[in-house]
């Protein structure tokens, strides 16, 4: 859906890419990770067209149709609409904006949002429910979400992840997530990205990630490829190893432990801060 | 969006229009309180909304991206499906709109309710107008919050405004607007805003949404370079440009400031610049008197550092006094009074002032025997500088002394001292035209030919006395040569006048040096040589001019202005010398033509007492005057005006020229000879009134 | 979206397990089906339920239940869902493969514990009530 080729993007003072590729492809749901301040919304932003990347292309697929962008919606908690207009103003310049005909919303009646309050007065996750509500308008065929769920309370983080497997199921939408609390995602997400130096240094499909990265305990400590992370604990090492194949170990004797989501990206992430 | 923005934009102008009204009601109060109570609202007004308009401007541009900032949903609005460029578009345009509406209903305003000035002129204010949009556009993202960016600005528009102020070098005087530099600046100006604006749109394309002040930096950066740089290159050529010089337009002309550095008694023009020296001095022994008038002579002397200490307005002091008696002593005979008057003479009027005539001759004693010997002298050299601010004589004090000693001719003639009258307005007359002939400026120059016509009016008027005896005749005749422009013409005076505004250019002695950047642009933008040909081509005209008689002259006389009017004419006149250009339109140049005019006046006048002196001396009485006047030598001559001979109106009893109308009015006397009328020189004929043709009294 | 006629079966994901989450699901239905949770021509839970119920991927879901078509344990019906296959002669084999199953991971686990296999088997004739 959209093909990032060698992109190349700083800020003023800060070089956040410099030769990086991705590729977000048709109905898969993505999680972009890694260390805070690597990019990530960054990434989002380049992929939704609000930044321009200074070399390098992306290409959108034509799938998208004419206007790529308008098929490509990105959803932040630093966004803010207009927030002195109304609801029924905000929904009336976003259509009227993207040239939306109708404009019906049943996740706006699931949240109880009505078109005379005033946007400032919502509450962060309202506002990001109703931006939601603004932007499945267009029908869009890529989803990009930064960091929202933390900001909703527990309904609306409900009808927000609902909303997001019906447009899986439904659309074949492509999500890309960035989210640092893998446990809410982790059973919707089907690849992970995590970024490192501004490259990719993980792109792998989660089921195949969870296959071969397991956590070895021994009792001497296995130096060799795959360890990503070692630590002592007591009178053994446990080591997180990718991939881990079965005789990797040698003849040693060792446990091997399956380990979630949360685990192998702290592992892989463990390098960064030490 | 582009509803939103319409909406947007029209908030802002409605409550500008709400704004405007309370603040000129209250600022109106307080104008009317504080400063004056007379104040005139319709002075008020136009101001005020001028102020408003670039106000309004202002606002607009800077206020670009203010509900983004406002309510940080910048994110938000690049994130809709617009292209940058689009979106700038759709936010631009309203806009625009929004300032041609205003400016058309200014300009409707401005139609209705007259007067009601626009400072500047139409093209500053539209310059001004649009700069300041465009500036404040490109400056609108310099920071997140409002309130610094709108401070940003106003900072930058007056360092500006001073830099304008100063080039413009009227920053003391308040009368900025209507000067050709100014619309140049304010031109450049929006050139500089224009590319500001540009640089802005193209970068914020690319633009990031996180340091904003850089966008504006990047954007001054593309100014600079794609307009800085051709325009500096545009600037050095433009200086080079100026730096090739045009050749000297006239280096024969030149007239070394006098001759010998002795204080020169022989000299005529001596006793003119002595003439109105203190009564109680005798100029010809008064070492101190001496001196001064030596020091001008000397070429060696430094006469730029003397000029200064001259005591110029001294002499004038302590002449005031004398003038003021005379004008006590002439009130009552208006004919008398004015010095500049050099009309025909009514005998009349002198006869009967006699009392107060000779009243003033006894108080004018001491100047008539300077005078005397001012007459009795061969030659005649002029002292006059041909330079800047060059001391002058006290033509007044000449003026003066000259027609009383013109009067006192006419009284002694009709006492019947005809004689002493011949001796005195000969005497006069011939000191005169080598006065004319030898005079340099110009001014000095006139008021010579002034009194000489005034002398030949006396001599027409002593004509015409009754017992007026035929040596009279004769002497005239014999003593007054036939005139030509040889000796009457102006040609020294003219290029003694070019040569004083040459100096004027040379030594810088105009007020654009008395400013520091006045100097710098003079010394960059000032062609010497090229400025003084603007001078001197209406010189050099006047003189090959002055060669042809006026009846063959082709030109009218209004286009004299058109011709040598402003040398700053064209949309280009900035290009080259404009600073040479505008320092020779402020030096004005008086109508060449006229003082050409004069010249053949003289010559004329001069032609037509000769033929009435001959007239007189030829007449028997019987026959026809149409006639006798074929027979006379001097009536031969033609008048330059019609190219013919002149012409007799004997209902009237008037020799006339056509004068510089070129009309033959038939002798209608005129004052304004250059409009309508002829010259015309009464003649009276001893007739009798029943025998050949029309003889009454000449018309006075 | 309430469903009527659709039964659901006990899922418990554990993202910690070896396991993909689509053979969790796929274990999780056969345990229902061999155990009688589900029988003959029950409709399961909709994907859409489903997914709902435990924020998992719609995908991933249909994986599963498309697997388990494949193998012989549901069949779909064009907009109405999948339905638990009649298979009766394979019942007993998935239930010694499940039973089979759980022996491998008993036996490991107590491995683990550091039983060998002799001593696990005579402690298991030793205290067959424990068991039950």
């Amino acid at each position: 859906m959209i093909a990032m080729d060698r992109i190349a993007f700083s800020y003023p003072r800060r070089e956040i890419f410099n030769d990086f590729s991705l590729d977000i492809r048709a109905g898969e749901a993505t999680l972009i990770t890694g260390v805070n301040g690597e990019g990530k919304t960054t990434l989002l932003r380049l992929m939704a067209g609000i930044l321009l990347p200074q070399r390098g292309t992306i290409v959108y697929d034509r799938a998208l149709g004419p206007e790529p962008r308008a098929k490509i919606a990105l959803i932040s908690d630093q966004m803010n609409l207009y927030e002195d207009m109304s609801l029924a103003e905000a929904i009336r310049f976003h259509t009227t904006t993207c040239g939306i005909q109708a404009f019906d919303s049943p996740l706006l009646r699931k949240a109880g949002l009505t078109g005379t309050q005033k946007i400032r007065r919502l509450s962060k996750g309202q506002k990001l429910i109703f931006h939601l509500a603004l932007l499945l308008a267009s029908q869009p065929q890529v989803l990009l979400i930064d960091e929202v769920i933390h900001s909703m309370d527990v309904v609306l983080r409900e009808l927000f992840l609902d909303t997001l497997l019906d447009m899986i199921q439904d659309r074949r939408v492509s999500l890309v997530m960035v989210n640092l609390n893998y446990h809410e995602i982790e059973t919707i997400i089907e690849r992970v990205v995590l970024i490192q130096n501004g490259r990719v240094a993980v792109d792998e499909g989660l089921d195949a990630l969870k296959d071969g990265a397991k956590r070895v305990d021994c009792r001497e400590k296995i130096p060799g490829d795959g360890v990503i992370h070692a630590t002592r604990l007591g009178d053994h090492y446990e080591h997180i190893v990718y991939p881990y194949r079965p005789g990797w170990e040698g003849d040693r004797q060792i446990t091997v432990h399956s380990l979630n989501l949360h685990e192998i990206v702290r592992a892989f992430m463990g390098g960064f801060y030490a | 969006m582009l509803r939103k923005e319409i909406s947007d934009t029209l908030k802002l102008s409605v409550g500008t229009v709400f704004v405007f009204f309370i603040v000129v009601a209250y600022a109106f109060l307080l104008v009317r309180l504080v400063v004056d109570a007379e104040f005139p609202f319709s002075e008020f007004l136009p101001l005020m909304v001028f102020i408003t308009m670039l106000g309004f401007s202002f606002y607009l541009g800077i206020s670009l991206f203010a509900e983004e900032k406002n309510q940080r949903a910048f994110e938000y609005l690049l994130s809709l499906r617009f292209t940058r460029t689009r979106l700038l578009w759709n936010k631009l345009l309203p806009r625009f709109v929004a300032l041609s509406a205003a400016a058309v209903l200014y300009h409707i305003l401005s139609l209705f309710l007259r007067p009601f000035p626009v400072p500047g002129g139409w093209i500053v204010f539209l310059a001004v107008y649009m700069s300041l949009f465009l500036a404040a556009v490109s400056m609108s993202l310099v920071h997140r919050s409002h309130i610094t960016t709108m401070v940003y600005a106003l900072a930058l528009f007056m360092i500006t405004y001073a830099i304008f102020a100063l080039f413009t070098m009227q920053f003391q005087e308040l009368d900025l607007w209507g000067h050709a530099e100014v619309k140049f600046v304010a031109v450049c100006l929006f050139l500089v805003a224009a590319t500001a604006f540009i640089g802005f749109c193209l970068h914020f394309r690319r633009m990031d949404l996180g340091n904003m002040t850089r966008l504006f930096l990047r954007s001054v950066g593309s100014a600079a370079r794609y307009l800085g740089l051709p325009l500096l290159v545009l600037l050095i050529a433009w200086i080079v440009l100026n730096r090739f010089d045009a050749r000297d337009p006239a280096p024969g002309w030149t007239m070394t400031p006098s001759g010998s550095p002795q204080a020169d008694q022989d000299n005529g023009f001596w006793h003119l610049w002595t003439l109105s020296e203190r009564p109680d001095l005798d100029v010809e022994s008064d070492q101190q008197v001496i001196l001064k008038y030596r020091r001008l002579l000397d070429p060696r002397f430094d006469l730029d550092r003397y000029v200064e200490h001259y005591e110029y307005w001294t002499n004038k002091a302590t002449y005031r006094d004398y003038a003021k008696k005379r004008n006590t002593i002439l009130k009552g005979h208006a004919d008398l009074l004015s010095p500049w008057d050099i009309r025909p003479y009514r005998s009349t009027a002198i006869t009967t002032a006699r009392e107060a005539i000779l009243r003033l001759r006894r108080e004018s004693a001491v100047y008539l025997d300077r005078y005397d010997r001012m007459l009795g002298c061969d030659r005649f050299e002029d002292l006059t500088a041909p330079r800047f601010k060059s001391p002058l004589p006290n033509l007044l004090a000449w003026m003066h002394i000259a027609k009383l000693y013109n009067w006192l001719a006419i009284l002694a003639a009709a006492d019947g001292r005809w004689e002493e009258a011949e001796a005195k307005l000969l005497a006069h007359s011939e000191c005169l035209r080598k006065a004319v002939t030898h005079s340099r400026l110009l001014l000095v120059h006139l008021v010579a030919k002034g009194i000489l016509a005034d002398t030949l009016n006396t001599l027409a008027v002593v004509m015409n006395l009754e017992g007026c005896p035929e040596r009279f005749f004769r002497a005239i005749l014999g003593r007054i040569p036939e005139a030509n422009i040889a000796a009457l013409g102006s040609e020294t005076a003219f290029k003694a006048d070019y040569l004083a505004f040459a100096d004027y250019i040379e030594k810088r002695h105009f007020s654009l040096s008395d400013h520091w950047l006045g100097r710098l642009l003079g010394a960059l933008f000032l062609q010497e040589n090229r400025t003084k040909g603007y001078l001197h081509r209406p010189y050099a005209d006047a003189i090959a001019l002055e060669k042809i008689p006026p009846h063959r002259w082709k030109t009218n006389a209004a286009d004299w202005g058109k011709r040598y009017g402003r040398s700053r004419q064209g949309l280009l006149w900035w290009i080259q010398n404009p600073v040479g250009k505008s320092v020779a339109d402020t030096a004005a140049i008086t109508n060449l033509r006229s003082v050409v005019h004069k010249s053949y006046n003289l010559i004329a006048i001069v032609d037509l007492l000769r033929i009435s002196a001959e007239f007189r001396l030829r007449d028997d009485g019987t026959t026809p005057v149409e006639t006798l006047l074929e027979d006379l030598t001097a009536y031969r001559r033609k008048d330059p005006y019609s190219g013919r001979s002149y012409g007799w109106n004997g209902e009237r009893g008037v020799l006339y020229s056509h004068g510089p109308d070129l009309d033959d009015d038939r002798g209608l006397r005129s004052y304004l000879p250059d409009r309508d009328g002829d010259l015309i020189l009464p003649v009276r004929l001893q007739r009798d009134p029943g025998r050949g043709g029309a003889n009454p009294a000449p018309e006075e | 979206m309430k469903e009527t006629k659709t039964k659901a079966f006990d899922l418990t994901i554990n993202v910690k397990s070896a396991l993909p989450i689509y053979e969790q699901i796929k274990a999780a239905v056969r345990l229902a089906v061999v155990s009688g949770g589900l029988k003959e021509d029950d409709q399961l839970i909709s994907v859409r339920n489903l997914a709902s119920r435990h924020k998992i991927n719609p995908l991933t879901i249909l994986k599963a239940y498309n697997q388990l078509e494949t193998e012989g344990l549901l069949y779909s019906r064009r907009g109405s869902g999948f339905f638990v296959q009649r298979r009766k002669s394979t019942l007993s084999a998935e239930k010694d493969a499940l039973l089979n199953r759980l022996f491998d991971d008993f036996l490991r686990n107590a491995n683990r514990l550091g039983f060998s296999k002799a001593e696990v088997i005579r402690r298991l004739r030793r205290n067959p009530g424990r068991n039950s």
